[in-house]
């Protein structure tokens, strides 16, 4: 039998009005009709609307990971309103009654068996393989020469920039970079457009000296990528036919957008993986011009720290499902690992939740690291490389934290060394004055999750708590 | 090694905001040069970074030069990122580090919220626009601001540009951290601030600060003391907490700027040591006796209202050396005992109601000011909710009626049955105390209408039938009061329809106008049946004289409305009767609405001639 709960309904709704709104239509009693079908693996109804006649619309979990909401009202928000108030009604315990499934359903429903079917028969050899795409060279070495060409420019205005120095920065540099970062992205370089745009907004800052030095950082950063994107691109350019970069990150620096399908060819999947996530925040990025939902999720059992991200443009915002918080453990049966550092970044279509359990809980303590001197290390492995994450997370475990006498926080390991903790540039939002409110026996023997970053104008690699974490008390410090 | 480092990164970093052009022999590089070959010795990397710098203030062209630096810098920023330092400023032992206070502990917030609820509020409390108030309002609703991420929100709220938000945030979500939240907002108070750190002194004072909390305590002196126009005040009043203050306080009090004064005499109240009563007492019987009154209000202690009390009777009764010859002198007392629950203060006002005349006081008043002292006494039997209370304000009527209206009934409804209360006052045998037909008519003016925007809104249906006995609708009836009656109108009274009818065609009513609106909100909430509603809605329009010059033109507006919504079958006769009247206006506005109901009526009706030919 179906379960549902209310936050899981919470996650699936495109964004906190839709969630609302459904939950409104229960209230106000809109739905007419409420019917489960037999096997309890598809709601259905009828809720009534401003019209003339109703909305019809169902959820169908027969794969209870990937629900499919379907309602003739003319939302393009999926689910709509009126399946998710369909779904809360369901949850809140209200009387559905037994029907048969309806009919264009139930085609429906054998439509999409009939394509798993011919997906998993090509899978396992009995169909021949779907005709792969063929790759026009041509168009892919005329796109190479442009990317080639672009690098170039950019390393032109990289340069001069650094000739006449961020001194001389004025309203007009800033343009001229903004101008030179939209033709980047229309040579198909949109790393290197965002990373540009990055730079003219840390010129544009009002606190000039911090811009300055982050200005420098983001300079150097453009010189590393120009140097390790030539060698690539001029490699490519001579084997056009080679498998894109799975390893490393420069395929996504040149602003490739890895396809599930190409991350399962280069074998980047894991199989029946369980996440729980620790920490979740979202952040307007402007070089991006995306708002940016990011997560970090413990994979269970592996003591991996993975991060998941969706971007959603500012300009259709209204249309894409804003990600949310998730308290519960995510039952994912195949996890896509993109090319990355410490915290690479992986993708899932569909999960079923399950209700995080004590043997979850103490798999936290024990994935974190027991010594600060080891994180730290790893951490600095990973910040040598100039096109490296410049902000790994990690989970590490602490004896206490504590505060020194002129108020800096600090995490103390079990031997006693200390990690100084301060806000991070790249976080949204500080943390660490939320310290000194928490609970003081979260403080004690307690898991931290914490985001590092070298800072070049102090030399202090500082890191900024995200979540505390205490048996199965999780303080959430970042949103 | 890693000093050498670090100032180099600052020595190029000048480069990238000075420009590589500039580098040519550079002195401060020159300066480091010989250290980093020194340093170049022990590893290859460091060996690269010294030929680099070289070649940077080396002769070269100059875009050769700027890559130079960019690899240089490239190359020092992978090492420095292998250094970075990690451990607390100090010796870095263990030994300095303090245990985070557990002292002044808030309660323990959850963080359970998700990111997307808080994030809702976090865009209404950091923008600009509408319908901010009402996100932040649900989200205290909702109980978002437990969550600890929210406090700093919360805190920030004090701040916002919209006042609505700040007060709410004032008034009730910042102090519903309760007294943990004192330190934490003392702690980053700036005392020469702005409205939110003044509004943050306002929450301290609401909930109090612990005297054993010396560090918010100083800090409040400080800001007592040094604090700007706005915030000294402020932050004396919080400052009644802390005995060892009194003679600041006192001392405050005897200020020449008014707001210190006020300020003193609040926290003077709060502290409520003999000194602090004694002062408080002169400065009621001088010449800031009002404001001080206003200021000790509502944190007066028993004991100084008991003095007070004395003090009061006194001078009711010219006991004092001065006789009271006008009300100026009595209103500090009466401001200041105007929350005060006493025994005294009730045997007092008891005693008045008994027997005016016993106050020789009274003789010299006026009548109005007499009022304002029988009105406190009302006050505080209202404030009693017994029979015996209700009785002593009905004795008290005998001599100004209207104290019926505005306290006896609103108690009577309180502790009585609707039917008690018609009886109590309509009731024709028991009758004890019958009120005019004027005065009913206040009360129910009041009682049913809300006004809104400058004409009368009908309270809820289920209201008036709850609140009201369905004898006061015959009541209206037998008197003639239209509104009264519009207002009580429920089912069930055969006398009801063939009133309304006849009423409303009264056109020399003055008030006639006011009353068919009345109506009209009868029409629209009473549960008539259909043809009762249609029937009475056309002869609401059919009463009226359209010719007459009017200014309530709402009136004629809602009955256009309503008359272009009546059921479909009926829309024939309503065209029909709206038309016959049309016939006859002159005045071209009212002809024009009544068009216009007229046209969405014929709309309508093709509409359904349509939809039924399909």
């Amino acid at each position: 039998m179906l379960e549902l709960t209310a936050s899981h309904i919470d996650s699936l709704a495109p964004n906190a009005a839709a969630a609302k709104n459904g939950r409104g239509l229960v209230l106000k009693n809109k739905f007419v009709k409420l019917n489960v079908s037999e096997e309890g693996d598809l709601i259905f109804g009828e809720c009534s609307g401003s019209g003339k006649s109703n909305y019809i619309c169902s959820v169908d979990f027969v794969t209870p990971e990937n629900p499919v909401s379907r309602c003739n009202c003319p939302s393009r928000q999926f689910p709509c309103k009126h399946a998710l108030g369909l779904m809360y009604a369901y949850a809140d315990g209200l009387t559905f009654e037994k029907a048969t499934v309806p009919e264009d359903i139930s085609s429906k429903r054998e439509k999409a068996e009939k394509r798993e079917e011919t997906k998993a028969k090509r899978e396992s050899g009995e169909l021949p393989p779907a005709k792969p795409k063929k790759v026009n060279k041509t168009a892919l070495k005329k796109k190479i020469a442009q990317q080639l060409e672009a690098l170039d420019e950019l390393e032109k205005i990289v340069v001069s920039l650094v000739r006449g120095g961020l001194g001389t920065a004025n309203a007009r540099t800033v343009k001229d970079l903004n101008d030179h970062a939209k033709r980047l992205g229309s040579s198909y370089l949109t790393g290197a457009e965002n990373e540009l745009r990055r730079l003219a907004l840390l010129l544009e800052q009002d606190d000039r000296e911090s811009g300055y030095t982050y200005a420098a950082e983001q300079l150097t950063l453009l010189n590393a990528f120009i140097k390790k994107g030539r060698s690539y691109l001029q490699t490519k350019q001579e084997d056009p036919e080679l498998a894109p970069d799975s390893e490393s990150t420069i395929e996504e620096w040149l602003g490739h957008a890895w396809q599930l399908a190409e991350l399962k060819e280069a074998g980047r999947v894991s199989e029946s993986v369980e996440l729980l996530q620790l920490a979740f925040y979202t952040y307007r990025d402007e070089a991006r011009k995306e708002f940016v939902d990011t997560g970090f999720w413990l994979q269970l059992g592996e003591g991996k720290i993975h991060r998941t991200v969706q971007y959603r443009p500012f300009k259709a915002v209204k249309y894409m499902k804003e990600e949310d918080s998730f308290f519960s453990v995510a039952q994912i049966s195949e996890l896509y690992r993109y090319p990355g550092g410490m915290n690479a970044r992986v993708r899932f279509e569909g999960m079923i939740p399950r209700q995080a359990n004590h043997a979850d809980y103490d798999g936290i303590r024990s994935a974190a690291a027991a010594s600060i001197p080891d994180a730290v290390k790893a951490v600095k492995n990973q910040l040598k490389d100039p096109l490296a994450d410049r902000a790994p997370v990690v989970l590490l475990n602490a004896a206490r934290v504590a505060q020194t006498e002129n108020g800096t926080f600090a995490l103390v390991d079990e031997a006693g060394n200390t990690l100084e903790l301060g806000d991070v540039y790249r976080l949204p939002q500080p943390t660490t004055p939320l310290l000194s409110l928490v609970d003081p026996s979260l403080l004690e023997n307690c898991a931290v999750l914490a985001m590092f970053e070298h800072q070049m104008d102090t030399g202090k690699l500082v890191a900024q708590p995200l979540t505390l974490i205490q048996g199965e008390r999780i303080a959430r410090l970042l949103y | 090694m890693s000093m050498l480092l670090q100032e180099l990164h600052g020595e190029l970093r000048r480069l990238y905001i000075a420009g590589s052009d500039l580098a040519v022999d550079d002195f401060r590089l020159k300066k480091l040069e010989p250290k980093l070959t020194a340093l170049g010795e022990r590893a290859p990397v460091f060996r690269r970074i010294a030929e680099g710098v070289a070649e940077l203030i080396g002769p070269g062209v100059p875009f050769e030069r700027a890559v130079r630096l960019q690899d240089v810098s490239m190359l020092l920023n992978s090492v420095l990122a292998t250094q970075g330092k990690t451990e607390v400023d100090g010796t870095g032992s263990e030994a300095d580090i303090t245990p985070i206070a557990l002292d002044n502990r808030l309660p323990d917030l959850a963080t359970n919220h998700s990111s997307r609820e808080l994030g809702e509020v976090r865009q209404a409390l950091s923008s600009s626009g509408s319908g901010r108030y009402e996100v932040v309002l649900s989200a205290y609703e909702r109980g978002l601001f437990d969550d600890l991420r929210m406090l700093p929100m919360a805190v920030q709220a004090l701040g916002d540009s919209y006042s609505e938000i700040a007060d709410l945030a004032t008034e009730k979500i910042v102090p519903g951290y309760g007294s943990a939240i004192v330190a934490y907002l003392l702690n980053d108070l700036d005392i020469q601030g702005d409205k939110a750190h003044e509004r943050r002194l306002q929450v301290v004072k609401k909930i109090g600060v612990n005297p054993e909390d010396r560090a918010s305590i100083d800090k409040l002196i400080l800001a007592a003391e040094q604090g700007g126009a706005k915030i000294g005040p402020a932050a004396i009043a919080c400052l009644g907490a802390d005995p060892e203050c009194e003679q600041r306080l006192l001392d405050w009090s005897r200020d020449s700027k008014k707001t210190v004064r006020e300020s003193a005499y609040f926290a003077l109240s709060v502290l409520d040591s003999i000194a602090a009563r004694d002062r408080l007492y002169e400065a009621l019987n001088g010449k800031d006796g009002l404001m001080a009154s206003e200021a000790i209000q509502p944190s007066i202690s028993q004991a100084l209202a008991e003095r007070l009390i004395t003090l009061y009777e006194e001078k009711l009764k010219d006991h004092v050396d001065k006789k009271v010859n006008s009300i100026k002198e009595l209103r500090p007392l009466l401001n200041a005992l105007g929350k005060v629950r006493h025994p005294s203060l009730e045997r007092l006002y008891t005693e008045m109601a008994q027997d005016l005349s016993i106050y020789p006081v009274f003789q010299r008043l006026a009548r109005t000011e007499m009022g304002q002292v029988t009105g406190a006494a009302a006050d505080y039997f209202v404030r009693s909710n017994t029979i015996k209370a209700l009785e002593h304000i009905e004795r008290m009527a005998k001599t100004s009626p209207t104290m019926l209206v505005h306290y006896a009934v609103p108690l009577a409804r309180r502790i009585l049955s609707p039917a008690e209360v018609y009886e109590r006052y309509a009731g024709s045998e028991s009758g004890k105390i019958r009120m005019s037909d004027d005065l009913l008519f206040m009360v129910f003016r009041e009682a049913l209408y809300s006004r809104a925007g400058g004409y009368d809104r009908r309270r809820p249906q289920a209201q008036i039938e709850a609140e009201w006995d369905p004898r006061w609708l015959d009541w209206a009836i037998d008197h003639d009061r239209l509104s009264v009656a519009a207002g009580l109108a429920r089912l069930g009274n055969d006398r009801l329809l063939p009133y309304l009818k006849q009423a409303i065609r009264n056109n020399a009513s003055p008030t006639i106008e006011n009353d068919r609106y009345n109506v009209l909100g009868a029409v629209q909430n009473v549960p008539f049946d259909e043809e009762t509603r249609f029937e009475l809605l056309m002869q609401l329009i059919e009463a009226p004289n359209w010719n007459r010059p009017s200014t309530l033109a709402y009136a004629e507006f809602a009955l256009t409305v309503e008359a272009s919504d009546v059921p479909v079958n009926r829309i024939d006769e309503a065209l029909r009767r709206i038309e016959g009247i049309m016939a006859g206006i002159e005045r071209t506005d009212y002809k024009r609405r009544l068009q216009e109901a007229v046209d969405t009526l014929r709309t309508r009706q093709s509409a359904a001639q349509a939809e039924a030919g399909e």
